[in-house]
C-alpha cells in the first residue's frame, strides 16, 4: 500500500475514534469490545446451585462401594467432582442464554450477566457449549462412559428438557426438570462403580422429591415475579392452597424415602436418628406452610390483612431456607455415618 | 482497479478498560486451556496399567 494511502487511513482512523468514544457507543463500551471478566463468566455458572451439586456429588462418590478401598485414584475422584461442577456451571450458563428473555424481567435475576448487558446471548451459548464438551470429555477420560453418559444427559436434560419444554409450558416443570439437580452423586457414584445401582437410584430420588417443596416453597413468596414473565409456577397457575397441599404430600413422600437408606444398608442407626430430627422439621415447617397464607392474594388491603399475609410468607421462606439446610445436613449425615459408623 | 471492499475504512480504539477486561479474559482462557491439558495428560497417566 502506498504511504499516502495508509496516512489518509489513519487520518479516518482517527476521526472515525474519536466519534466512536464520544458519542457513537456507550460510554460503558467504547469500541464495542466486551468489559466482562472472568467473574462474569463464573457468574454465568451459577456458583451457589454450583455448592449444592459438587456437595451432594462428593457424598455420592464417597458412599460409592470401594470409593475407600481404592477403586477410585483421589486424583480421579477429584477431577471427577470437578467435571460435575462444570458440567452444571454448563447447564448454567446455557439455561441463562435460553432464559435470557425474562431474566431481565425478574427482580431475583435481573442483575445476571446478559441482562445486565455485560455479556451477550451468544457468548454466554458458545462458553455454556465449551464448558459441557470439556466436562463431559474430561469425566469419560478420568473415569468412565457411564458417568460421562450421565453427565452428557444431565446437561441435555436440564437445557433440553426443563429450560427449553417444560419450564414454560406445565406447572409441573421444576417437579420434572427436577431431575437434572438430582443427578450429580448418580454421576459421581458412577464415576466410582461405572454402573447404577439401587442405592445411587435412592440418592437421585431423595433430591428429587426434595425440590418441588424447596421450589414450590420459594415460589409461593415469589409468584409475582414468575407470574410477570409468564412462567406457569403452580401457585400461578392452580393457586396457593393447591400448592401448600401439594408442599405437604410431596414433604411426606421425601421423609418416608429418606428413611429407605436404612433399609438398604446405606445407613445406619445415626443416619436413622438424625433423619428422624431432619425429616420432623422438614414436616413441621412444611405442615405450617400448608396452615399458613403463604401466596395467597390480600382481600382487603387494609393493614391487618397485609400483615398476615407477610406472616403466611414467613412460613414459606422458613421452608424454603430449611430445605437447602436439609438437603446439606442429610446427605452430610449419610456420608459420616457410611464411613464411620455402618461400615464399608 | 483496485478493491476496497475489504478494507476497513472505520476504525474505533478500544478504551483502556476494554484492553484491560480483554487481557484479564485472555489469560483466563490460556489458565483454563493450561488446567485442562494438564488434567486430560493426569487422567490419562493415572488410568495407564503399570
Amino acid at each position: 500500500m502506498h504511504p499516502t494511502s495508509i496516512h489518509n487511513l489513519e487520518g479516518a482512523a482517527s476521526e472515525t475514534t474519536a466519534a466512536f468514544s464520544t458519542s457513537a457507543i456507550p460510554a460503558a463500551s467504547g469500541s464495542g469490545l466486551s468489559l466482562a471478566g472472568p467473574g462474569d463468566y463464573f457468574a454465568l455458572m451459577k456458583p451457589r446451585v454450583m455448592s449444592l451439586v459438587v456437595f451432594t456429588a462428593i457424598c455420592g462418590l464417597l458412599l460409592a462401594p470401594g470409593a475407600m478401598s481404592g477403586s477410585i485414584s483421589l486424583i480421579s475422584a477429584v477431577i471427577a467432582i470437578f467435571c460435575i461442577a462444570l458440567g452444571a456451571g454448563a447447564s448454567g450458563a446455557l439455561n441463562m442464554w435460553y432464559d435470557s428473555d425474562i431474566d431481565g424481567a425478574m427482580a431475583r435475576t435481573s442483575q445476571r450477566p446478559i441482562p445486565k448487558g455485560v455479556l451477550t446471548p451468544r457468548a454466554v451459548l458458545g462458553f455454556g457449549m465449551v464448558m459441557s464438551v470439556a466436562a463431559i470429555w474430561l469425566l469419560l477420560v478420568a473415569t468412565n462412559w457411564v458417568a460421562a453418559s450421565l453427565l452428557a444427559f444431565t446437561i441435555f436434560f436440564y437445557l433440553v428438557i426443563y429450560t427449553i419444554w417444560l419450564k414454560r409450558r406445565t406447572p409441573q416443570n421444576i417437579v420434572i426438570g427436577g431431575a437434572a439437580g438430582a443427578f450429580p452423586p448418580m454421576v459421581a457414584y458412577a464415576a466410582v462403580t461405572g454402573t447404577i445401582t439401587l442405592d445411587s437410584v435412592i440418592l437421585f430420588a431423595i433430591i428429587f422429591f426434595w425440590t418441588p417443596p424447596h421450589f414450590w416453597a420459594l415460589a409461593l413468596y415469589k409468584q409475582t415475579d414468575y407470574g410477570r414473565v409468564g412462567i406457569p409456577m403452580l401457585p400461578n397457575v392452580k393457586g396457593a392452597l393447591r400448592t401448600r397441599r401439594e408442599i405437604l404430600f410431596y414433604s411426606l413422600f421425601l421423609v418416608a424415602l429418606t428413611f429407605w437408606p436404612v433399609v438398604s444398608g446405606l445407613g445406619g442407626v445415626v443416619y436413622a436418628i438424625a433423619n428422624a430430627a431432619l425429616g420432623g422439621t422438614f414436616l413441621v415447617l412444611a405442615w405450617r406452610v400448608y396452615r399458613s397464607r403463604a401466596g395467597d392474594k390480600p382481600e382487603v388491603t387494609d393493614s391487618d390483612t397485609l400483615y398476615a399475609v407477610r406472616n403466611g410468607n414467613q412460613a414459606a421462606r422458613n421452608l424454603f431456607l430449611y430445605s437447602i439446610l436439609y438437603l446439606f445436613a442429610l446427605f452430610a449425615v449419610l456420608t459420616v455415618d457410611h464411613l464411620f459408623f455402618a461400615g464399608v | 482497479m483496485r478493491e476496497y471492499r475489504n478494507q476497513p475504512t472505520e476504525f474505533a480504539a478500544p478504551t483502556r478498560e476494554e484492553i484491560r477486561a480483554r487481557s484479564r479474559r485472555n489469560i483466563a482462557i490460556a489458565l483454563g486451556l493450561v488446567l485442562f491439558l494438564i488434567l486430560i495428560a493426569v487422567s490419562i497417566v493415572m488410568r495407564t496399567p503399570g
